[in-house]
C-alpha cells in the first residue's frame, strides 16, 4: 500500500506482510444486556484479539469493569489479577476463584458520549494441554474521573475456546458498544 | 476472513525534528494504532500527542518507575502525553490505540502504552471530547526526537 497521507518529515515504505491479522466478527449491542457473544469461533488461528468500546445505562459518571468469559463458564473458574490506576493511587488487585476474567474498566457507567474502550488478548486458545490466559488493557476517562487497568487472567479449564463473551456486571450494555474479534495467525 | 491491521504510513527521521504528523488519515477503518520507536536527541522530553488545538484532551494514567507506582490524571489540556521523562541516549517506544476513531457519535478514547529503559512503563487512557472522526495526529515532544526515530501509523478494519 503506497502513502497517501500528507507528511511533514522525512518518509519512507516500512516493509510488512498483511495477512496474519484478519477480522472475524462484530458486535454492536442494542441496550437489552450486559454480555455480548462471539460464539462458533473458527479453531484455524493462534490467538484472539478483542478491540472495542463501550458504554452501560448505570447512571452513574462513572467507569464499570469489562470482564472476560470462556466457552459460557459462569461458574468461579477464573483468577484476575493486574495493577489499575484511578487517577489519584495506583492498586493491585488479585482475586482467585471468580466468575470471569476482568480486563479492566473498559466502561462508562451512564449514557451520553463518553465510551471506555478495551483492548483484550486471548492467547493460544485452540492449545488443550493448558488453562487459557486473557490479557486486557482498559479503561475509561471522562475529564476528571476514570480508570486504566493492565490485568490478566486466566480460565481453570484446558479446552479450546469457541465462545468468548464481552461481560458488564453493573448494567445492560448501550448502543453505542461495539466490540470486534479478530484472529492472529502464528507460524 | 478480510486481512487487516495494514501499515498507512510511516515516517523515520532523517534529521532531528520536534514533531511528526499523520494528516488526511482516512476513515474507513475501525481503529488506528501509531507505534513510535525513538529516542530523545540531546535532551530529556515529554513525548504527547495532540488531536486539535482545543483544550478538550484529559487522560488517566498508571506507571511503574522501578521505585514507584502511581497513578494520576490531567483535564481541559490539547495534549496528552506521558507523565515520566525520557531521557536522552534511551529508546523509547509507545503503542497507542485510537478505538473507534472515525465514528461522530461518541466522543475519541485512546489507549497508550509507554515503555523507557531508562525509567519505566506506564499505561494511559485518554478522552477527546469531540465526536468529529479523527483525520489528522499529531506526535511530538519538548525536545527534538533523534535520527533514526521512527512513527508508523496502522489501520485495523472490522468486519
Amino acid at each position: 500500500m503506497s502513502p497517501i497521507l500528507g507528511v511533514w518529515a522525512s518518509a519512507q515504505q516500512s516493509a510488512f506482510v498483511v495477512g496474519d491479522y484478519e477480522s472475524i466478527a462484530t458486535i454492536t449491542a442494542n441496550g437489552t444486556s450486559q454480555s455480548l457473544t462471539f460464539s462458533s469461533i473458527p479453531q484455524t488461528y493462534t490467538h484472539l484479539q478483542i478491540r472495542g468500546i463501550a458504554q452501560a445505562s448505570y447512571s452513574s459518571n462513572d467507569y464499570g469493569s469489562i470482564g472476560v468469559r470462556l466457552n459460557g463458564d459462569t461458574g468461579s473458574n477464573y483468577t484476575r489479577h493486574g495493577i489499575k490506576g484511578n487517577g489519584t493511587s495506583a492498586t493491585s488487585f488479585g482475586i482467585t476463584s471468580t466468575t470471569f476474567a476482568e480486563c479492566g474498566d473498559g466502561a462508562y457507567l451512564n449514557t451520553g458520549t463518553t465510551v471506555g474502550t478495551s483492548v483484550i488478548t486471548i492467547l493460544d486458545y485452540t492449545n488443550t494441554n493448558k488453562n487459557t490466559t486473557v490479557r486486557g488493557f482498559s479503561g475509561t476517562d471522562n475529564n476528571g474521573i476514570g480508570s486504566i487497568a493492565l490485568g490478566s487472567g486466566l480460565w481453570l479449564n484446558t479446552a479450546a475456546i469457541t465462545s468468548v463473551t464481552i461481560y458488564q456486571q453493573n448494567a445492560n450494555f448501550t448502543d453505542k458498544t461495539t466490540f470486534a474479534l479478530y484472529g492472529i495467525k502464528g507460524n | 476472513m478480510p486481512k487487516t491491521y495494514e501499515p498507512i504510513a510511516t515516517q523515520t527521521l532523517g534529521s532531528a525534528a520536534a514533531s511528526v504528523t499523520f494528516s488526511s488519515i482516512p476513515s474507513t477503518y475501525t481503529d488506528l494504532v501509531l507505534v513510535v520507536n525513538a529516542k530523545a536527541q540531546s535532551s530529556d522530553l515529554y513525548p504527547q500527542y495532540k488531536l486539535n488545538t482545543s483544550t478538550t484532551l484529559s487522560r488517566t494514567y498508571v506507571y511503574g518507575d522501578g521505585t514507584t507506582a502511581g497513578s494520576g490524571r490531567s483535564s481541559d489540556n490539547y495534549i496528552v502525553g506521558t507523565n515520566q521523562v525520557y531521557a536522552s541516549g534511551f529508546l523509547f517506544n509507545a503503542i497507542c490505540h485510537f478505538m473507534n476513531y472515525a465514528n461522530t457519535t461518541t466522543y475519541k478514547t485512546v489507549l497508550v502504552r509507554n515503555n523507557n529503559a531508562s525509567r519505566g512503563s506506564e499505561g494511559l487512557v485518554s478522552m477527546w471530547r469531540s465526536t468529529d472522526a479523527i483525520n489528522s495526529i499529531e506526535y511530538y515532544a519538548s525536545g527534538n526526537f533523534d535520527v533514526g526515530s521512527t512513527f508508523t501509523l496502522y489501520g485495523i478494519k472490522a468486519a
